[in-house]
This record gives C-alpha cells, sequence and structure tokens, in this order.
C-alpha cells in the first residue's frame, strides 16, 4: 500500500486547510463545519484501519517505509514508518479524534471553524510523531503540535485558561528545546551524517556522551508524561481544556512522552538509560502513588481524573524501564490503555458538566436514580480506569507489574499499593457521584444520554471490553517489535568503570568503545 | 609613473546603480513633474528595487571576477545573498511605508529617495573588502536613516528619535573609524585580504595595536547591529522613527553591518581569536536582557524593537561560531536573515494596519484585543509571524535557528547553544501573548472602522509575499538552503 501513512498523515491537515474556505457554524444544531470535520476524521481512522489490517503481525521491522528527501544538505528526510510500537498509537489518535469532534458538536459553539481546523491540524501533529522516522520530521511535528493545543486551551478552555494555556506551552516548549539540542549534537557526534533516526540506531554512541544527550531527551519526554516532579503543567492543562481538549491531551498528547523514551531516548542511549532506570523507576513509584493520594483528594472531578493520569503514566515509565519484554509490552497496551479509559472518564465528566455546569462532586449524588445509562457507563469507564480483570486496564497493569516483579520485587510492591489507592479514589468518588440519594434538587432534572452521547461512548465501552478480554491480536503486533527493542536497549557500550581511569579511556579507548558487545 | 586602470566589471555594479538612479529619478520628479502625487514615485521605487532584484538573482557571482576598482568593490557569493536580503527588505519598506496612514502628508520624494539611498549604502557596505568603502557605506545609509527616523517633524517622539540615533550613532562612527585607523597603522593596509595576509605573516602586526583597532571597531558594528551593550539607543529610536522607518531599521543595517562584521573576522582568522570570549559575552548579553526586558513591554512597537535586538544575539551567535565552523555559520546567517526580512517585515506590517485603525495611530498591545473576530486575516497572519520569530515549526524562523544552532554546535559552543534555546523559551513568552491577545480576548473597541487606507493593496501584497515567504522558507527551505551554502564564498 503505497503513501498510505503520508495520506493518514496529511488527511487531516488538507481538511483543517479546506475549512479555510467553509462559513462558521452559526446556529446550535447544525452546521457543515463541524460534519465536514467529522468525516474528514472517520475518513483518517477508514485509512489507518486499511493500514491496521494490512499491518503484518510477523515481522519486527519498520512497515509502510516512505522516504523522499526534504533538506539533503544536512541529511534530512521526509522517512515516515509504522513497527507494532506506534501503530497502536496511531489507532488511539485516529479513534479517539472523531470521538473527540463527535463530543464538541454541542459543546463548542463559538469560533467554529478555528476550533475544528485545530483538532484537525493536532491530528496531523499526534500522528507525525508517531509515524516519523527522522529526527527533523519528529521535531517539527513535536513542536507544531503545541500550537493547535495551546489555542484549543486558550480559546474554549475555562476560566483560567489563559494561565493554562501559557504555562503548558512554556512547560513543553523549555523541554523540547534542550531536546533540540540534543538531536543537533548526537548528528555531530555520531558522524552519520543523517537524521534518519534508524541509522542512528546502528551507531552506538560514545559512552561519555550519552548521559549529557539522554538527560536532554529524557528532560523533554518527563515534562510530555509527566513524570514527578514536572506534572504541575497538567493538572492546570487538564482543568481548564474543553472537554475534547482534555480527551486528546490525556489520551494521546501524554503518550508522545512515554512514546519518545520507548522510540528515542533508550534504544539510542542504552547504556546512559541503564544508569539513569533507578532515578526514573524511583520517580515514576512517587507519581504513581503521589498521583493517587493527589486524586483522592480531589473536589472537582475532573482534577481527580487529571491526577489520576500521573498516577497512570508512572505505570508505563516503569514498565519501560523495567528492561523486560512484559514491561515493554505491558507499557504499550498500558499506553493505549490509558488513553481510552482516561479519555472515557474525561467524556463523562463533560457530560455532566454539560448539564449542570459544574464539575464539584458535592453537587451531585445518586444520580443513577436520575440517570441510569449514564451512570452505567460511568461504572464501566471506572472500573476500566481501576483495572477491573475484563476489562483493558488490568490487562496493561497486570503484565507491567509482572514485569517489574522481574526485576525487582520491591518495585511491584509500591506499584501495587497504586493500583489499591486507584481503586479507593474511583470507588469514592463513584460512591459520592452516583450512589445514596439525590441530595441537590437541581439533579433531579437532569436528562439522561442522549443518542449523540451514546454514539461518543460506545466505541470507548466497546474497546474496553474488546481489550480486556481479548488483547492477544494487539500483544501479536507489538511483542516482534518489543523484541528487537529489547535487544537495541540491552545492548552493551565497552567501558570503563573506575574513576581515576576515565580521563585515559578517551584516548587509549575511543576505538574500543565503537564496539558492541552483548 | 605608471598609472594602474583598475578593473570596472559594470553588470555587478548594476544592483547598486539602479536604486541611486532610483532615488534620484524619485527626487527629480516630485521636485518637478508631479508634486503629491505619491503612487507614481512608490511605483518607481518598487521598480527600481525589483529591477535590482532581478538583475542580482539573475548574476553569477565568478570567481576571479567578484573584484571592482581594486576591491573597493566586490560582488562575491556573500555579497549576491545579502543583496537579495537587503532589496526585499527595502521593497517592504516602500510597500509598508505607502499604506501608512501618518505618512500619507509628508513630502514623498525624499522619503521614497532616502529608502533607496539608504539601500545602496548597505548595499555598498556589504559589497567591499576595504575598510574605507566599509565606513563609506555605512555613513550613506546612517545619514540617510537618520533624517527618516524623525521623518514625522511634528511629533517630539520622532526628533527625540532622530537626534538619538544622529548624536550616539555619529560616535559610534567615531569609533569604528578610529578602529580602522589603527588596524590601517598595524597592518599598513585598509584592505582586508592585504590585511589578512600581512596577519599571517607578521606575527608583530598582531599586537596591541591591531587588537585595539579591532575592539573599537567591535564597538562601532556592535552599535549598528544593537549588540549588547551598545543597544541602549534602540528601543527609544526604535519607538520613536515612524513605524515603517523602525520595520526598516531593524533588518537593512543589521544585515549590512553583520556583514561586515562577517568579513572583518574572518580575514582576521586566529589573530581575531582573542574577541570569541567577548563577543560570546556579547550574544549572551545581547539576548538575554532582550528578551527579558521584552517581557514587560506593553506596546507592541517597544516589543519589536526588543525582539529586534535578541534577534541580533542569536545572529552574534553564528558570528562567534563563524571561526571554529565557518560555512554553516554563514550561511545560517544568511539564511536568518533573509527569513528574519520576511517575518519581521511581515509584523510591522500588521501593526502599521493595525495602527491605521485607529485615531490617534497608538501601537498598546491591548489594541490587538479580540483581533482575530473582527479582522481574521490579519491576526492569522500575525500570528505566522510571532510562532516564525519565537522559532517554532513550520515555519522559516525554526529552520533558521536550526541553522544556526547547528553551527553552534559543530564549533563547539554547547552552552552559547544552551543559553540560546533557553532564550527562545523566554521570548516564546512575549510572542505569544500577542496571539493570546489576539485570539482569547474579546475586542475592546475604540478602533475606528475608517475606509481602507488607499495604500491596502500595498500592505496586502507585502503580508501575503511575508505569509507565503515565512512558511516556504519553513516547509521547504533546500533551495533557498542550497544558495545560502553557495554564497559563503569570500572574497573571490
Amino acid at each position: 500500500m503505497p503513501g498510505i501513512i503520508t495520506s493518514i498523515l496529511f488527511l487531516p491537515m488538507l481538511g483543517g486547510l479546506l475549512l479555510l474556505f467553509a462559513r462558521e457554524d452559526a446556529r446550535k444544531g447544525s452546521g457543515s463545519v463541524r460534519a465536514f470535520a467529522l468525516a474528514v476524521s472517520l475518513a483518517t481512522f477508514a485509512l489507518s484501519a486499511v493500514m491496521y489490517l494490512g499491518f503484518r503481525a510477523d515481522y519486527a521491522g519498520m512497515q509502510f517505509v516512505e522516504e523522499a528527501a526534504w533538506i539533503p544538505r544536512f541529511g534530512i528526510a521526509y522517512k515516515v514508518g509504522v513497527d507494532g510500537i506506534s501503530l497502536l498509537l496511531v489507532m488511539l489518535t485516529t479513534i479517539l479524534t472523531p470521538v473527540a469532534i463527535l463530543f464538541s458538536f454541542e459543546d463548542v459553539r463559538k469560533k467554529t471553524r478555528l476550533y475544528y481546523m485545530s483538532l484537525l491540524f493536532l491530528e496531523t501533529g499526534m500522528l507525525g510523531v508517531f509515524f516519523a522516522l527522522d529526527f527533523f520530521l519528529f521535531y517539527v511535528f513535536w513542536e507544531g503540535m503545541l500550537i493547535p493545543m495551546y489555542l484549543i486551551i486558550g480559546v474554549w478552555g475555562g476560566s483560567r485558561r489563559i494561565y493554562a494555556a501559557v504555562k503548558f506551552f512554556l512547560y513543553t516548549m523549555a523541554g523540547s528545546v534542550l531536546m533540540l539540542v540534543a538531536i543537533i549534537w548526537l548528528y555531530f557526534a555520531s558522524g552519520v551524517g543523517t537524521f534518519d533516526i534508524l541509522a542512528h540506531f546502528r551507531e552506538p554512541v560514545d559512552a561519555a556522551l550519552q548521559p549529557w544527550l539522554f538527560a536532554a531527551f529524557a528532560i523533554s519526554f518527563a515534562i510530555k508524561v509527566p513524570i514527578f516532579p514536572f506534572h504541575t503543567w497538567l493538572p492546570d492543562a487538564h482543568v481548564e481544556a474543553p472537554t475534547a481538549g482534555s480527551v486528546i491531551l490525556a489520551g494521546v498528547l501524554l503518550k508522545m512522552g512515554t512514546y519518545g523514551f520507548m522510540r528515542l531516548a533508550m534504544p539510542l542511549f542504552p547504556t546512559a538509560a541503564r544508569e539513569f532506570a533507578f532515578l526514573i523507576i524511583c520517580l515514576a513509584l512517587v507519581g504513581i502513588i503521589y498521583g493517587a493520594l493527589m486524586a483522592m483528594v480531589q473536589t472537582d472531578v475532573k482534577k481527580l481524573v487529571a491526577y489520576s493520569s500521573v498516577s497512570h503514566l508512572g505505570f508505563v515509565m516503569l514498565g519501560l524501564f523495567s528492561f523486560n519484554l512484559l514491561g515493554a509490552s505491558g507499557s504499550v497496551i498500558q499506553m493505549v490503555n490509558h488513553g481510552i479509559s482516561s479519555g472515557a472518564l474525561f467524556l463523562i465528566v463533560g457530560f455532566i458538566y454539560s448539564r449542570r455546569h459544574t464539575r464539584e462532586i458535592e453537587e451531585f449524588g445518586g444520580l443513577l436514580r436520575v440517570m441510569p445509562v449514564f451512570s452505567t457507563f460511568f461504572i464501566i469507564t471506572a472500573l476500566s480506569s481501576i483495572g477491573l480483570p475484563g476489562l483493558n486496564g488490568f490487562v496493561g497493569e497486570f503484565t507491567i507489574l509482572l514485569g517489574a516483579f522481574e526485576r525487582n520485587a520491591w518495585f511491584a510492591v509500591f506499584a501495587a499499593t497504586g493500583v489499591v489507592l486507584s481503586a479507593v479514589y474511583m470507588l469514592w468518588m463513584l460512591q459520592r457521584v452516583l450512589f445514596g440519594e439525590v441530595s441537590v434538587r437541581a439533579n433531579l432534572g437532569l436528562a439522561d444520554m442522549n443518542r449523540r452521547e451514546w454514539l461518543v461512548m460506545l466505541p470507548m465501552v466497546a474497546l474496553m471490553f474488546w481489550i480486556g478480554l481479548y488483547p492477544k491480536p494487539l500483544f501479536e503486533r507489538i511483542e516482534p517489535s518489543a523484541k528487537v527493542w529489547l535487544s537495541q536497549v540491552n545492548r552493551r557500550v565497552l567501558r570503563v568503570e573506575k574513576a581515576p581511569e576515565r580521563k585515559l579511556r578517551k584516548s587509549a579507548l575511543a576505538y574500543a568503545q565503537r564496539v558492541e558487545v552483548k | 609613473m605608471d598609472i594602474v586602470y583598475p578593473t570596472i566589471h559594470w553588470g555587478y555594479l548594476l544592483p547598486v546603480i539602479l536604486p541611486v538612479c532610483g532615488a534620484v529619478l524619485v527626487l527629480m520628479w516630485d521636485a518637478f513633474l508631479a508634486r503629491g502625487e505619491r503612487s507614481v514615485i512608490i511605483i518607481i521605487s518598487l521598480l527600481t528595487l525589483a529591477a535590482a532584484l532581478g538583475v542580482t538573482l539573475g548574476a553569477r557571482a565568478l570567481p576571479g571576477l567578484a573584484a571592482s576598482f581594486g576591491g573597493m568593490y566586490l560582488f562575491d557569493g556573500f555579497t549576491q545573498f545579502l543583496y537579495v536580503v537587503i532589496l526585499f527588505a527595502s521593497i517592504f519598506a516602500v510597500l509598508i511605508a505607502a499604506a501608512q496612514r501618518e505618512l500619507d502628508d509628508t513630502p514623498a520624494g525624499e522619503y521614497f529617495g532616502l529608502i533607496l539611498f539608504a539601500t545602496s549604502g548597505m548595499m555598498l557596505m556589504a559589497a567591499t573588502r576595504n575598510l574605507l568603502m566599509i565606513f563609506v557605506g555605512l555613513e550613506v545609509f546612517s545619514l540617510s536613516l537618520y533624517v527618516l527616523a524623525g521623518y514625522l517633524r511634528a511629533r517630539p517622539e520622532g526628533n527625540e528619535a532622530s537626534l538619538k540615533y544622529f548624536l550616539l550613532g555619529s560616535f559610534a562612527s567615531g569609533f569604528l573609524l578610529y578602529g580602522m585607523a589603527l588596524v590601517y597603522g598595524a597592518t599598513g593596509s585598509v584592505d582586508l585580504i592585504e590585511i589578512a595576509t600581512r596577519l599571517h605573516e607578521n606575527p608583530a602586526s598582531r599586537g596591541a595595536a591591531f587588537l585595539m583597532g579591532l575592539g573599537f571597531m567591535v564597538v562601532g558594528l556592535g552599535f549598528k547591529v544593537a549588540a549588547a551593550p551598545f543597544y541602549m539607543w534602540t528601543p527609544d529610536v526604535y519607538e520613536g522613527a515612524p513605524t515603517a522607518v523602525t520595520a526598516f531599521m531593524s533588518v537593512g543595517p543589521k544585515a549590512a553591518a553583520f556583514a561586515a562584521f562577517f568579513r572583518v573576522f574572518l580575514s582576521a582568522g586566529d589573530a581575531g581569536g582573542s574577541f570569541d570570549a567577548v563577543l560570546w559575552v556579547m550574544a549572551v548579553l545581547t539576548m538575554s536582557l532582550a528578551n527579558l526586558i521584552a517581557i514587560w513591554q506593553t506596546c507592541v512597537k517597544r516589543m519589536l524593537a526588543y525582539s529586534s535586538i535578541a534577534h541580533a544575539g542569536y545572529l552574534m551567535v553564528a558570528l562567534v561560531a563563524s571561526r571554529s565552523s565557518a560555512e554553516l555559520a554563514t550561511s545560517g546567517f544568511l539564511y536568518y536573515m533573509l527569513v528574519y526580512v520576511f517575518m519581521n517585515m511581515g509584523a510591522f506590517c500588521v501593526l502599521i494596519l493595525i495602527s491605521n485603525m485607529r485615531e490617534d495611530g497608538s501601537t498598546k498591545l491591548d489594541n490587538l484585543a479580540g483581533l482575530a473576530s473582527f479582522r481574521p486575516g490579519l491576526a492569522a497572519a500575525m500570528a505566522v509571524f510571532m510562532v516564525s520569530l519565537s522559532g517554532l515549526p513550520p515555519t522559516g524562523g525554526f529552520v533558521a535557528k536550526f541553522h544556526v544552532f547547528s553551527a553552534a554546535l559543530n564549533g563547539g559552543y554547547v552552552w552559547l547553544t544552551v543559553i540560546a534555546v533557553l532564550n527562545s523559551v523566554v521570548a516564546v513568552y512575549y510572542y505569544l501573548r500577542l496571539v493570546v491577545v489576539m485570539y482569547m480576548r474579546e475586542p475592546q473597541g475604540g478602533e475606528v472602522r475608517r475606509a481602507p487606507h488607499p495604500g491596502w493593496s500595498y500592505a496586502a501584497a507585502a503580508l501575503t509575499l511575508a505569509v507565503a515567504s515565512t512558511l516556504q522558507l519553513g516547509i521547504f527551505p533546500s533551495s533557498v538552503l542550497d544558495f545560502a551554502h553557495r554564497s559563503t564564498v569570500f572574497f573571490n
């Protein structure tokens, strides 16, 4: 299927550009802009589904690779491809975008044209990050998608939207410029003479340089994930963003950080990754527990969900830095799972917010009596987030825990605390919002889910059950690539351990460093 | 005594001759033919500049044929690219001046004549290997700009700007000239190739006199490019001058003065090595101070003034790297300069259109509130320029920064690069504040919906060109990058 990736990648952008010639949706309940945007995003999903079906599960390398010269002087090319790791994240993106657009039909009333343009541009940006096989291309998408996200938070967000948007932008930007320095440095230091990511995998990086470069990449990705203590932008951005923005932010954007660790930082600098592994695992464990504790004390449902993201992404980091197959494939699954369940939770928060214009837990209670269908969806989603067996969350967290246990039992013990805590804050929240008597009069007349809301939630719930009950096809696609990844991160570059000898290393062992030993 | 007649390649001189002829024609036209016919004068200016640009792009800088008048005039690859930069800057200067309401009632002949004279001065300064010619070029454009800065005679700020620029500028010119004299004293020549040869052959010529001379030249040129600590005049002059002049001043003189900087330091070679640290510190100070001060500005024009100082800082980074990584640094500087013309001129053009909407012509940040809801096209264009000035993809500003930072890293200046990228994060804050104001605030009213200015079509042309080029240089940079790399040929 030649050109399939390029079509998937640029179809949303093309749709966004065509919207320039459209007229604003003025009235409630009708509009061609949003219908067009939905059609474009569904067509993108259809194309990506074609790609999914054509993906060869038995092949570990990059598939559907396309390459074209872009800036030959610097060895920069337009090179895209997909493997088992990025495939699922691409699918996640193409599924969540139409869902987010469909949700926005009633939610967004002002400046609709700019809004849907931003969402479609954002989709291209996110897909580009997952598809890119060239550092420069990767960076262009990585930074380029900040702008539409910034607009989505800043124009259609809540009352403190400008503060949240600027904070989001500056945090992410501060991290990513350091990555830019590291990319250029790597380009000159490696002598490969190209920005092709795959070519850099083949060329081991000088062990003395690795910690610096790894740190620069890692800070950039750690801010995006976010790993404790770089998480402070996240609650603000999530709470202030419009619902669709939160869905995309939690569902896909955060995964770009973990994906960056997996695709770039760890396989490029394996030695440094192992040196930093303990630190990062500790931070991940702190994040798991801290995120859960913070979620527990929130009075705002949306903020609760936001902090739960900090906790859940800690699991992904834990899995990655376990350096084993279970951890790695569990992490990929967990990235997808978190995208689905936290996306769905934000949608649910969006449903009650559009009815009551508040998200305070105290304002609710006994919703089960008033909105039974809604409550059912809410319970399923919350259980999926907790990790109930049979639903998707369990598959990822359990695999990661196995991987962590294999590395060090204590890691698994601490992480398991996080699972318990997540049950505490989720179930407690469910109890206060759904069960009991209807405590606030305003909730008595609330309408249950309408047809559009059904349509929004159905694919999410279907995915939760599918991944929860039958994750085999996903694992089959992940594992070959995860094995390749594992061999990359486990390779060792010979180095001298003792401190006094460090000075000699550069001259005497300069050649030896290039030699790989298993 | 034999008289050696210098070789002259008239074809290569044409790009400078055209604007000079255009300037004379414009002045004469205004004086004798049609007093007050602005559009004719604007069109003449545009045509001569476009013709000069066409000749420049069509010319091929051939080795061995570059020098005319014994090196006084030099058309090498470097010159060619800088001509493109300067001529584009002048074309924009004419287009946006044609659209500025405040300039409507001022004499057109002198204004556009001075712009064309300044253009020729900048071009001459970029196209020589002779120190004296560098000075002559500098004075030609500086004198024109002194007048232009105070062109709105009734405004006290304009007079202040003009006087300040003149006094400090002359002072700086003095430094530059003194520096040149010392270099001449140490090496016995004003020709950069000769100087380079003698510095190489005779270690004694690299003594204190030479270093002092070079130091004074750094002061003089540093003043013209507005590098710290010699930038103090910039904000006031930029704010006081008519916006169209400010736009021109923030681009043209920078290109010319940096050209001289590069030529001088590349010919000084290792003898200028002791200035690496000085230039390093100047680059860091320029970027950091300008960006930090720009955050606090509430007037867009003044903010853009500080932003232009900050960009001089990024260009200084290229200058610092030019000794250890000559080709990348020089082509990076050239590419950056070209991108800077489009994005900065575009931003000033939007600013002029916004101040046209108001009775008092003010350029306060609040005037942009909600621009996206009543002028979506204008707001989108401004957003593109701000994104590019911040150095974010997919715009030319990103590729330019990427290129300059590559040069610095290749030259081994890791910390300088880190400081530069962190500076660009600070800069994002104030550039994006414009986007915040335009897109995320409601219009506050007060803008006068006057009939469109008769020059709006010039502004529209300028904006279209600027947006298209900014995006093109960011998305498909390859052909222009190759041009910039071909243009790193010096003196040959």
